[in-house]
C-alpha cells in the first residue's frame, strides 16, 4: 500500500489525465440541491472532498432509470434491441467510505454467483473506487456503530483524507495504485501521518450508540411495540429507501409506444402500498407497520442472514430527511437495548 | 416560549381527561434539538411530552383524514396547519365537531436544511428559541442569533396568515414577518420552461410531497394507478413534469401553502412555488382563498352564473 500527497490544486490535472483513459465519475453540484454522481464533463466543477451532501452513489451504478431492452415489431418481425451498456474503466471519485461499503451492499445482490445482473455488473466491474474522508463530521453519522469501519477500506481501490489544502492518498488495491502514479503526487511526511489519523479518528471514534457492537440481526424482532409507533407517523414516502446508498429494490415496467414496448427498471421501496400487491389483488403487507418493520428486519436480519453483511453503514441521510424524524439511531437504540441483548457494548 | 408550551401541555392534558378526545396529536422532541417529531398522546399522563418551539414544522392536520373519522381527536396546530383543516372539513373529508383544535399563533418554523451551512456545527446546536431579533439558536460555543430570512423556512418567509382561523382554545402571539420574500420563478415563458426542466430534472419520484401534503388524501393516487396509466414512473423530466403540473392542478384553490412539499424534497425542487402561483391564479380568477373559514364548500364546488369562464372567454 503506497501512501501520497496530492495538493487541491492539482487535482485538476489529475483528473484531466484519468479522462484520457477512463470516464471519471463525481458528485457534481446541481441547482438547489445536493450533488449528483454523473460524468464529468469538460468545464464541470466535481466536489471531491465529500464536504457537501450528495446524491447516492448507486444513482450511477444502478440508475433511477434504466432501458433493459427494446421490442418493436416491423416487416421483417420482432427486432429486439438489448440495452446492457458497454462501458470504458471508469473511476468514480468523491464519495466518501460509508457510502463506498454501501455498494458492497449492492454488489451482493447483483453480483451473486447464482444471478449476476449485467446491467450492473456492466459498469460496476470496470469501476475503481476512490473514496474520501471529510475534515468534518456531520451530526447523523453512526458509521461505527453498525460496523467496524477498519475493515470498510477493503471495499475501495484508493482512501483519500481531506487535510484541508491537500489530500492524504492511500493506494489500496492494485487498480487504485495504477491510477496514482502521477507525478503530481508527493511523499507524505509524519506530519500527514499525524493529520491523517486525525480525520479518521473523527469519523471512526464518534461516541458509539448504545446497539453498537450487539448483533442486530439477534436483537430486531418481529413482534415489538415499536413497529406501530413509527408506522403510526411514517407517511409512507419512499425518502428513507430512494436516498440510502444501500437499499436496492426496483421495479420494472413496459411502455409501449405504438410497435415498440421499452422494457425498463425504476426504482422502487418497501414503504409504498403497491410494493407487494400481487396480481390478483391480494397485499400480504397491506397496512404500514409490516411495511415499516420490513425496512428495518430487511437492512439488519436478512440481509445479514443472506449475504453477511448488514444494509446500512450509518450515512445518517434518513437520518437527516425523513419529514417525521423517524430516526433509526433511535430504532436500533430502543429495540436492542431489551433483555434480549446480552452481549456487551465493544470497547474502542 | 417554555410558557406556550406549558399550556399545550395543560390544554392536551385537560382535554384527555375530559373524556371524549381520544387522542392528542402534537409535535414531541426530535432526536435532535433543530428536529421534532410527531406524536400521538392517549394518556393524560404523557401530555408533557408534547413540545412547541421553531423546529415544529410538520404540519399535522395530514393525519387527521385517517384519525378523526369517527372519533374526536385533539391538535396541536400552526395556522396553516388550521387552515389545512378548513380545507379538509369543507370537502367533507372530516367534521369540525371531531376536533378540539389548541390553536397557536405563530412566528414562523424553522428549516433545519437553512441551518446547515451557518457559522455554527449542527451536531453543537442544544436548543432554539423564537426572541425579538429573530432566530436564537443555543450552541456549546455559545449562542447564535440569526435573521429570519437566513433561517425561517420558505413559506414562512411569505405567509401573513399567522394567527388561527378557527380553534378550541388559543395560545401564543403572532409574530408578522418584517420582510415578504420575492418570487423566485422567472416570469417569461421560455425562462420559466427551462427552469421548470432543470427542477423536475431533479426529481427522484419518491412521493414525499404528495405523502406528506394533507390536501393529498387521494385513496389511490392518479400516478400510482396502473390503468389508465397517467405517468410513467421511470425518473426522467417530462415524466416528473406529468406528475408535478397533475398534481398541482389537483391542489389548485385547495393549496393552503403550508410549504411542506417544498420543505421535505430531497433534492430541492421548489414545488411550493407552483402551488403559490396556482393559489394566485385562482384568488384573481375567482376570488378565492382556500382555508378560509368563511367558505363553506371549495372553489370547484361553488358556481356563480357570474364566473369567469376561461374557455368561454378565450383564455
Amino acid at each position: 500500500m503506497s501512501e501520497k500527497i496530492i495538493s487541491k490544486d492539482k487535482i485538476k490535472e489529475w483528473i484531466d489525465v484519468l479522462m484520457q483513459s477512463h470516464t471519471v465519475v463525481a458528485p457534481i453540484e446541481r441547482k438547489d440541491a445536493p450533488a449528483e454522481f454523473r460524468e464529468i464533463k469538460p468545464g464541470d466543477e466535481p466536489i471531491i472532498d465529500g464536504s457537501k451532501s450528495m446524491m447516492p452513489p448507486k444513482d450511477w451504478l444502478l440508475p433511477r432509470y434504466e432501458t433493459l431492452f427494446k421490442v418493436s415489431k416491423g416487416a421483417e418481425g420482432a427486432q429486439v434491441e438489448p440495452a446492457v451498456p458497454e462501458c470504458k474503466p471508469t473511476v468514480m471519485l468523491g464519495m466518501w467510505l460509508p457510502d463506498a461499503a454501501a455498494i458492497r451492499v449492492l454488489d451482493r445482490v447483483f453480483l451473486d454467483d447464482k444471478f449476476k445482473d449485467p446491467y450492473y455488473a456492466a459498469r460496476r466491474e470496470n469501476t475503481v473506487l476512490v473514496a474520501v474522508m471529510p475534515a468534518e463530521k456531520r451530526w447523523s453519522w453512526f458509521c461505527n456503530s453498525v460496523d467496524d469501519v477498519e475493515t470498510w477500506k477493503d471495499s475501495v481501490d484508493v482512501l483519500m483524507y481531506d487535510l484541508g489544502d491537500k489530500f492524504y492518498v492511500e493506494g489500496i488495491s492494485a487498480k487504485g495504485e495504477e491510477i496514482i502514479a502521477g507525478a503530481y503526487f508527493t511523499e507524505s511526511n509524519e506530519a500527514d501521518t499525524i493529520a491523517r489519523n486525525q480525520v479518521w479518528d473523527l469519523f471512526a471514534k464518534c461516541d458509539k450508540l448504545p446497539f453498537a457492537g450487539k448483533a442486530l440481526y439477534d436483537n430486531l424482532a418481529w413482534e415489538d411495540p415499536i413497529w406501530a409507533e413509527i408506522s403510526q407517523k411514517c407517511l409512507a414516502c419512499g425518502m428513507c429507501s430512494y436516498m440510502c446508498p444501500s437499499c436496492s429494490c426496483f421495479d420494472i415496467q413496459d411502455e409501449t409506444n405504438g410497435l415498440c414496448t421499452e422494457r425498463y427498471r425504476c426504482r422502487d421501496t418497501c414503504q409504498f402500498e403497491d410494493f407487494t400487491l400481487m396480481g390478483a389483488g391480494h397485499n400480504p403487507r397491506n397496512n404500514q407497520l409490516p411495511r415499516s418493520r420490513q425496512r428495518l428486519l430487511h437492512k439488519f436480519k436478512y440481509q445479514h442472514e443472506q449475504f453477511g453483511v448488514v444494509g446500512c453503514t450509518g450515512c445518517g441521510r434518513c437520518v437527516e430527511l425523513c419529514p417525521v424524524n423517524v430516526d433509526i439511531r433511535d430504532v436500533l437504540t430502543r429495540t436492542c437495548s431489551k433483555e434480549r441483548a446480552e452481549e456487551p457494548v465493544k470497547a474502542d | 416560549m417554555s410558557d406556550i408550551e406549558n399550556k399545550i401541555q395543560e390544554e392536551a392534558k385537560k382535554a384527555l381527561e375530559g373524556g371524549d378526545v381520544s387522542v392528542v396529536i402534537g409535535w414531541g422532541a426530535g432526536s435532535a434539538p433543530f428536529k421534532t417529531t410527531p406524536v400521538f398522546i392517549e394518556k393524560p399522563e404523557d401530555a408533557d411530552k408534547l413540545v412547541w418551539n421553531p423546529a415544529c414544522v410538520n404540519n399535522l392536520a395530514v393525519y387527521l383524514p385517517k384519525l378523526a373519522n369517527d372519533k374526536k381527536v385533539g391538535i396541536v396546530a400552526k395556522p396553516c396547519d388550521i387552515r389545512s383543516m378548513i380545507g379538509l372539513i369543507q370537502e367533507k373529508q372530516i367534521k369540525r365537531e371531531n376536533l378540539y383544535i389548541i390553536g397557536l399563533g405563530c412566528a414562523g418554523v424553522v428549516d433545519a436544511f437553512n441551518l446547515d451551512s451557518q457559522d455554527f456545527h449542527l451536531q453543537d446546536v442544544i436548543g432554539l428559541d423564537w426572541t425579538s431579533d429573530g432566530l436564537k439558536v443555543s450552541t456549546t460555543n455559545g449562542d447564535y442569533t440569526l435573521s429570519c430570512s437566513d433561517c425561517l423556512r420558505d413559506m414562512c418567509l411569505v405567509c401573513t396568515k399567522r394567527e388561527p382561523a378557527i380553534f378550541d382554545v388559543k395560545l401564543g402571539e403572532a409574530v408578522q414577518p418584517s420582510d415578504i420574500r420575492e418570487s423566485l420563478i422567472p416570469e417569461l415563458a421560455e425562462e420559466r420552461k427551462a427552469y421548470w426542466s432543470e427542477q423536475f430534472s431533479k426529481c427522484i419520484r419518491c412521493y414525499a410531497c404528495r405523502q406528506v401534503c394533507p390536501a393529498c388524501y387521494c385513496k389511490t393516487c392518479f400516478a400510482d394507478r396502473v390503468e389508465p396509466k397517467w405517468t410513467a414512473k421511470k425518473a426522467t423530466a417530462e415524466e416528473a413534469w406529468m406528475f408535478h403540473a397533475t398534481r398541482m392542478m389537483h391542489i389548485a384553490g385547495r393549496c393552503i401553502g403550508c410549504g411542506e412539499c417544498e420543505r421535505i424534497c430531497p433534492v430541492g425542487i421548489p414545488v411550493a412555488e407552483l402551488a403559490r402561483e396556482m393559489a394566485q391564479a385562482v384568488k384573481d380568477t375567482y376570488g378565492y382563498e382556500a382555508g378560509d373559514p368563511n367558505q363553506e364548500s371549495p372553489v370547484l364546488g361553488q358556481y356563480k352564473e357570474e364566473d369567469f369562464d376561461p374557455a368561454h372567454h378565450g383564455g
